[in-house]
């Protein structure tokens, strides 16, 4: 009798998770399904027809432009990924060990103040401050440390300087949450035994900060090769990158099903790179 | 080489402006134990993280084997701290947080993994090395921590308050596991806790530390019987603390009067010193020297309170308005029976009251 009672109650608990479930499956799993049969499909006379092929794919890897394109987005992401590690975790070791904890808090706020900021104001911004007569070229002009402006508006420089600025405050966070939470009398543990500072960090901080370098850097990476707002107002349109093709094929084109095979290998890079990314998370845990 | 471990001088550390430590003087001698002894914000600990050179002093000097150490970091000081909370590094084994400090002096794996087991058995945790901290007990980590420490073959140890979280049984057995360890291994122990008990049942001599500065210094039995301070008489276990006016001089002893027990006279060695005639002091006396019984000279009470504690029964005896403490082996008097107490010449140490007295008359304890 009992068991039939608990069995009964454990048929309904699914429908807890039914909202989420049914949010889930509309605006997600249905639309990425929709996406990644499209990309199967052909247009044919401004219509989309359901002819299954590979065509679309061949053409993303065929396509010298395409394919560069690619390997524009996967170098730009990994450099800014690179980047905001090495600018991130001085950032977060300052707050978290070296800044009183009074002002701790304020350091935080100052940091992300500015991620506030609309992300297209802030890269109209840069621009002001990175075109020829931009703030940067008048003063390295001013002081006499270039004959000429420095071209860096419109080049993947400034794609870069849009998407770190933009991104590095995710890893920050991320890496003084963490840190904040290491006993300090671990580092001092580590000093007493004989590290310097560097041998001190390396042996206790990095370790132990690992989990939030892994979850952080795969933030920043899905967010910058997927970005389309940096490359395309700092970027410029010589060297075009992957997101930039999505929007190409959309607007111009309005080839949905090339659109589609686009967004398809985005996706499935994001989702190799993420599964690479965990498998380094967890095997950190059990490496000694 | 100097004898001397360690030789403070003039210490002073402050904090935004407040002395934590002020101006403390202190030589620790070779493979002795000594404990700095007092309550939570006396600047015991304080003086010991200067020691290992976690907080750099505001004043005075630090001599560590006859070197002056000021400047030098922590990781370049024959010290080697064990922290009140292990903090052992939880992403590592057991044998790799032993080995940590041979790995910094670049000694080779082979060589490390070898010392990190000897360790082990040193502490008797043969077999954990391949644990990970957050596997192991209190009692357990507290080991790793200890081992941890002794790898490094530090020329003084500091201890601060190692025991503090454990519970009580476990903390008598360490403790005398660690006084053990000392003497076999010979090395210089500094050890800061604030569990009276603790610092006498281990320490070769005890400094006690009070608002920063030292209080008294001296062997345990010393600290014990011949306090010089209430605060000191305190805080080393429970006291009879009778205000009395100083008489006279009376070599080789001291007269002091109280209103209640009369006059007695305390022998000289037992005065505070800047202690005369004319002054307020504090007649010390432990419940454990207090004897019941009608004998000649004896003071009438009343027994107001009897706790049976096992080994002894503690009666708290009303005399006159005031109440005295006294700890007995026999358990005879009962609550409400007249008593003599008496209390032999020497129990009596007379001590410097701490400023901010209680009327007199009135016993504190």
């Amino acid at each position: 009798m009992s068991a039939t009672r608990s069995s009964a109650t454990r048929n309904w608990s699914w429908l807890g998770l039914a909202p989420l479930s049914l949010w889930q499956g509309i605006f997600y799993f249905v639309p990425a399904v929709l996406l990644f049969l499209t990309s199967f499909w052909v247009l044919e006379r401004y219509s989309i027809v359901m002819n299954w092929t590979l065509a679309n794919y061949q053409q993303v890897f065929a396509k010298r432009i395409y394919l560069d394109a690619y390997l524009t987005s996967l170098w730009i992401s990994v450099s800014t990924v690179v980047i905001c590690i090495l600018l991130a975790y001085p950032a977060a070791y300052a707050v978290a060990f070296v800044v009183p904890r009074r002002w701790q808090r304020a350091c935080m706020i100052a940091m992300i103040i500015p991620f506030w900021t609309n992300y297209l104001v802030r890269a109209y911004a840069w621009q002001l401050v990175l075109s020829n007569n931009g703030l940067l070229n008048y003063t390295l002009l001013r002081l006499g440390l270039r004959e000429e402006p420095l071209p860096i508006l419109y080049t993947h420089v400034a794609t870069r300087i849009g998407l770190v600025h933009f991104l590095v405050v995710l890893l920050t966070l991320a890496l003084y949450a963490r840190m904040e939470s290491i006993d300090r009398s671990l580092l001092e543990a580590a000093r007493d035994l004989g590290a310097s500072r560097i041998r001190a960090f390396v042996e206790v901080v990095l370790p132990l900060t690992r989990g939030a370098l892994v979850t952080g850097v795969m933030f920043i990476f899905v967010l910058a090769f997927a970005d389309y707002v940096s490359p395309a107002i700092l970027g410029g349109q010589t060297r075009r990158v992957f997101p930039q093709l999505v929007v190409d094929a959309i607007q111009s084109d309005v080839n949905y099903p090339l659109a589609a095979a686009f967004a398809t290998v985005m996706v499935a890079t994001i989702l190799v790179v993420i599964g690479l990314l965990s498998r380094m998370q967890s095997s950190g845990e059990i490496e000694s | 080489m100097s004898t001397r471990a360690i030789e403070v001088r003039g210490l002073v550390k402050k904090f935004g402006g407040v002395a934590a430590v002020d101006h403390v003087d202190l030589t620790v001698e070779r493979g002795e134990f000594l404990s700095l002894l007092g309550p939570s914000g006396c600047g015991k600990t304080t003086t010991l993280r200067m020691i290992g050179g976690l907080e750099s002093p505001t004043e005075g000097s630090i001599h560590i084997g006859g070197r002056d150490v000021s400047g030098v970091s922590p990781n370049r000081r024959p010290t080697s701290m064990v922290f009140q909370d292990y903090a052992l590094f939880p992403h590592m084994s057991v044998a790799d947080n032993i080995a940590f400090g041979l790995k910094m002096r670049g000694i080779a794996l082979a060589e490390r993994r070898r010392r990190a087991e000897e360790m082990l058995e040193v502490v008797n945790l043969a077999g954990f090395g391949a644990r990970k901290p957050a596997q192991l007990s209190g009692g357990q980590r507290q080991r790793v921590a200890l081992a941890r420490s002794l790898v490094v073959e530090p020329d003084v140890l500091l201890l601060d308050e190692p025991l503090g979280a454990l519970d009580a049984l476990i903390r008598r057995q360490m403790q005398s596991e660690l006084h053990r360890l000392q003497r076999r291994l010979g090395l210089t122990f500094m050890y800061v806790t604030h569990d009276q008990e603790e610092a006498m049942a281990m320490s070769d001599r005890i400094v006690v530390m009070h608002g920063g500065r030292i209080a008294q210094e001296g062997v345990p039995e010393d600290v014990y019987r011949r306090p010089r301070s209430e605060f000191v008489a305190r805080f080393l276990g429970e006291c009879n603390l009778i205000p009395t006016t100083i008489v006279k001089r009376e070599a080789p002893a001291i007269v002091a009067e109280n209103a209640l027990v009369g006059r007695f006279s305390v022998p000289a060695t037992r005065v505070a010193s800047g202690l005369g005639p004319g002054d307020r002091a504090l007649a010390a006396i432990r419940p454990e020297d207090i004897r019941l019984g009608d004998l000649p000279g004896s003071i009438p009470g009343k027994v107001v309170e009897r706790s049976y504690l096992g080994a002894r029964t503690r009666y708290v005896i009303d005399v006159g308005g005031a109440t005295i403490v006294a700890a007995e082996q026999s358990s005879g008097a009962t609550v409400g029976e007249e008593v003599g107490i008496w209390w032999p010449e020497d129990a009596v140490s007379l001590v410097t009251p701490d400023s901010g007295s209680t009327p007199a008359g009135e016993t504190r304890r």
